[in-house]
């Protein structure tokens, strides 16, 4: 495979758990132009579906934008995701990333049904990361050397999040120093989230999602 | 320069700090946009860079959508 391959618009799409391997940067899959998929793209089965698994360096901007009919997303590489690339997947209900995470505004927001995100990550470090997700209801954090440090106070939701309380699951070693931490301390104090243990929980595998 | 408010959430004194110049405020090493911490730990900032025109237009969006409401 090239360098600078692009791989244009649905080529992957309407197949159900592609796996796209990537051998270099700057491969990108299906490159939606941050518009969503049209009535066509739907009808002709052009649109990614079922449980992505993610083998790329990068997840470009808008890039999986309303792909309503993915189920569920796992990357198994280091790779960063771009704003929007994962924009009103309404059906999406878990997304997973099982090496280091690099993090842009907005890269997971306005999925509906979204309940679990498991991601390894340093800092989430760019507003409205999980903004609008209303149905969230758990966030693994698997780093263990520290905590994942937040620094932007609108990490959940733009204004004060109402929907129920996010379970987050840490190290039961860092829960503690978590409780503390600066901004993940106010929205343990306002209810937005409680602090569980990782380990003897239902997501103490990496591999909960193929249950 | 380093803005501090202390203010009292469900029974508990926390301190917000950040930047009235558009910067980061910084504590080791980390870069927060706004940090809000339990005033009990005394955590203090030193400003830091200032934050991304993309940092700057999110945070700007998220009070549209609050006003209008977010697309779905």
């Amino acid at each position: 495979m090239s360098d600078n391959l692009v791989i244009g618009g649905a080529t992957f799409s309407g197949v159900t758990g592609i796996k796209a391997t990537d051998t270099n940067d700057n491969v990108i899959i299906f490159d939606s132009g941050e518009k969503a998929p049209s009535a066509d793209d739907y009808a002709q089965g052009l649109v990614p579906s079922g449980l992505i698994e993610i083998n790329s360096s990068s997840v470009v901007a808008g890039a999986f934008h309303s792909c309503k009919n993915i189920t569920g997303v796992v990357i198994g590489v280091p790779c960063t995701l771009y704003e929007n690339a994962f924009k009103s997947c309404s059906g999406m209900t878990f997304f997973v990333s099982q090496s280091k995470t690099t993090w842009n505004a907005a890269c997971i927001t306005s999925c509906s049904k979204l309940q679990t995100v498991d991601i390894d990550i340093n800092t989430l470090n760019k507003s409205l990361g999980f903004s609008q997700n209303a149905n969230m209801t758990a966030l693994v954090l698997r780093k263990t050397s520290s905590i994942t440090s937040v620094t932007q106070t609108n990490l959940f939701n733009g204004s004060k999040w109402t929907g129920k309380p996010i379970h987050v699951y840490v190290p039961s070693a860092l829960k503690s120093t978590y409780e503390a931490a600066t901004n993940w301390s106010t929205w343990v104090a306002d209810g937005t989230i409680i602090f569980e243990d990782l380990e003897g929980s239902a997501f103490e595998s990496e591999d909960w999602w193929k249950s | 320069m380093i803005v501090t408010e202390i203010y009292e959430l469900n029974g508990r004194q926390f301190i917000r700090t950040y930047s009235d110049a558009n910067r980061y405020v910084v504590r080791d090493g980390i870069e927060y946009g706004e940090a809000n911490d339990p005033a009990e730990f005394g955590r203090t900032y030193t400003e830091g860079n200032l934050m991304t025109d993309e940092e700057i237009e999110s945070n700007a969006r998220e009070i549209l959508d609050i006003i209008f409401g977010g697309d779905e």
